[in-house]
């Protein structure tokens, strides 16, 4: 009974459109994410001078501060885009292909 | 004298009763928190309530290990964040603040890129294929036996190591906030573990957690308000007398902390994956009805985290200037010599530098609170390990009745508890630096691997996801064994074997070489079979559609 509903979705176009989006999609962010930070951490790990600078020369405050918070921010809003694109595009199209070949 | 006992017959009562009787001898010169007594009283009191409720609704397995799936998206974001923001969070990378600067906020970015990538690639993943454990899903089309016992002894790993630190921290910091002694405040975390664990299942341990989230959260936010209400809000301010505190290293900057760029970048690696790894995160995936709540519980941790990690830079940067400076909190009054209490005591002064007593009595009660849902947590994702995935599952082939596999798991729980008790009091005086290493180490090397190529690539086998597991976990234990904080701290060798301080650089691409080697060397008819089986577990993955057809049939 799956079998035969696994091999109904397998077959529906509509599937491979569903999977080819998401997983872009989340590949996509999955690298933002990964990416910026360790982009961040071989700064650190490798020249760690950069990110001591001053935001301004009268300031003490690194630029490393605003960057972290940014890259907390950053990150989080990147989960609420996959959340939002996920339940207005995906969630249907996955619920429709699963009704299909259920009947 | 008849009363007190029958009053101590109840763990509330004994608790209580130690607690005070230790308070009133005072022993160890140190001083007894009347706030901080009564609000972990409370505190206990209301799990114990929780813990009640939660026992006349777990009658099944699926309410035992998953809470019958029932928690909603937005609770399990609020459970997901207590699990991780532990009293090490609370205390430890707030002192790392103190003492090292920006480096220690490092930790914090860290922990947090796990959520998102978690998101991304796993968390609907982990809902549609599996059921209690995150085995589940590794052992979805690979043979049950080996793939789920190497799963459960890299599990068990993980918890035990976990549990040690979180039992000898916890012994610590109760001995000094409640002024009780080490043995009787480790025994206090086991028994109340046990129970949240033994009585309430998820349910209550989900609750445990959410009800200290929010008062961990809501303490230190309050926290750092009022000592960043002590520079007038600026940041600037803040940052430039804190600079003037600690002159000759700046604090405002990275580079202080590592001893070399290697290390750096593996301890950012295992914290991420190794996150990405942790059996009692990977559960929690596991109590929600369905994929949608299953992202929004990732979306809900990450910006609790994320909020709270901003709250925890602002703590370790104004104790530098709050506490630093201030003689009362130094041994002696020394200022700029040993903290009162110890290098993990920053954040508790604070809360006495800002809020007075109560307010240290409070964020006391809160750190105390917070061990208890984090070990409570571990407890249970080990004793689901050996329950679900050895007993049941391996050493029953799935023929166990649901009743026989929640009792194993109680006695599992139990017996994690014993352990946890007499390791955490055996290790009092070690130095337990290496073991959060260790732990996300491991997590990363022997879990993230094998569950990521299993969920993934079709060419995975049985045969590379054991070994690739158990090379991850022997050569993420043997780089920690042979590195400086083990060889040279622990054994007292005069040279590290390993020149880095962090293994997860080395053994998680290991433990994916091992994995992808061994799997595409098996050419034995199971291992067609498994690949074979891809497509339909893909499918499933996509989509759900068990758990859809289940929902509408």
């Amino acid at each position: 009974m799956s079998t035969e509903i696994y091999q109904k979705i397998l077959r529906n176009p509509r599937y491979a459109e569903l999977v080819g989006r998401r997983r872009r999609l989340a590949w996509l962010l999955a690298g933002s994410t990964l990416g910026t930070f360790f982009s961040f951490i071989l700064v650190v790990a490798f020249k760690p001078s950069l990110l001591a600078t001053t935001i301004s020369s009268t300031n003490v405050t690194t630029i490393a501060i605003p960057l972290s918070v940014a890259m907390i921010v950053f990150f989080w809003v990147l989960t609420g885009i996959y959340v939002r694109r996920a339940s207005r595009d995906f969630d249907g199209l996955s619920d429709q292909i699963v009704r299909e070949a259920r009947q | 004298m008849r009363k007190l006992r029958a009053i101590s017959m109840t763990s509330l009562g004994l608790l209580a009763w130690t607690g005070l009787a230790a308070a009133a001898t005072g022993n160890e010169g140190q001083t007894a928190n009347v706030p901080a007594i009564a609000m972990f009283i409370l505190f206990v009191a209301i799990t114990l309530g929780i813990t009640y409720w939660a026992a006349k609704r777990t009658k099944t397995a699926s309410d035992y290990y998953a809470a019958g799936g029932g928690i909603t998206g937005t609770q399990n974001g609020f459970a997901i964040a207590g699990d991780l923001l532990s009293a090490a969070t609370l205390l430890g990378i707030s002192s790392l603040i103190f003492a090292k600067g920006y480096d220690g906020f490092l930790y914090c970015l860290c922990l947090i890129v796990a959520f998102p990538v978690i998101l991304f690639v796993m968390a609907e993943r982990l809902r549609n294929l599996g059921r209690y454990t995150f085995a589940d899903v590794t052992s979805f089309r690979l043979a049950q036996r080996p793939v789920r016992t190497t799963a459960a002894i890299c599990s068990l790993t993980v918890v035990i190591c976990y549990l040690i630190a979180q039992m000898v921290g916890a012994g610590q910091v109760i001995k000094l906030l409640f002024g009780i002694e080490y043995w009787i405040a480790v025994v206090v975390v086991g028994v109340l573990m046990v129970i949240y664990v033994t009585f309430g299942g998820m349910l209550a341990t989900t609750w445990v957690q959410i009800v200290k989230a929010v008062l961990l959260i809501a303490g230190g936010t309050l926290m750092a308000m009022l000592a960043f209400a002590k520079f007038g809000f600026s940041f600037e301010t803040m940052a430039s007398q804190a600079a003037a505190v600690r002159k000759g290293v700046n604090i405002l900057a990275p580079g202080v902390m590592f001893a070399d760029p290697v290390s750096a970048v593996s301890l950012a690696l295992g914290m991420v994956f190794g996150t990405a790894g942790l059996p009692h995160i990977l559960m929690r995936f596991f109590t929600v009805p369905n994929a949608v709540e299953s992202r929004k519980s990732a979306f809900v941790a990450t910006g609790l985290m994320g909020f709270f990690f901003l709250m925890i830079g602002l703590i370790g940067l104004s104790a530098v200037v709050l506490v630093g400076t201030d003689p009362q909190y130094f041994e002696g009054g020394t200022v700029g010599g040993k903290l009162i209490g110890g290098g993990n005591m920053p954040a508790m002064h604070l809360a006495h530098a800002v809020g007075g007593n109560l307010l240290l009595g409070f964020m006391a009660a809160v750190a105390f609170a917070t061990i208890l849902a984090v070990v409570a947590g571990l407890a249970l994702a080990g004793a689901s390990a050996i329950s679900h995935d050895i007993y049941a599952n391996a050493i029953k082939r799935g023929t166990a009745t649901e009743a026989d596999e929640v009792r194993v798991s109680k006695i599992s729980s139990l017996g994690l508890g014993v352990l946890a008790v007499i390791l955490g009091i055996l290790f009092e005086k070690h130095n337990l630096a290496f073991l959060s290493g260790l732990t996300l180490g491991i997590a990363a090397s022997a879990n993230f691997p094998v569950l990521i190529l299993s969920m993934y690539w079709k060419g995975l086998t049985t045969r590379g996801a054991v070994l690739g597991a158990l090379v991850g976990l022997i050569s993420a234990l043997a780089l920690v064994i042979c590195s400086k904080a083990v060889w040279v701290t622990v054994l007292g060798n005069p040279t590290a074997l390993f020149p880095y301080e962090q293994p997860a650089l080395f053994s998680m691409p290991l433990a994916f070489f091992v994995a992808w080697l061994a799997s595409v060397l098996d050419h034995s008819p199971a291992a067609a079979a498994e690949r074979a089986a891809f497509e339909e577990q893909d499918v499933l993955a996509e989509t759900g559609f068990y758990k859809s057809s289940a929902a509408s049939a």
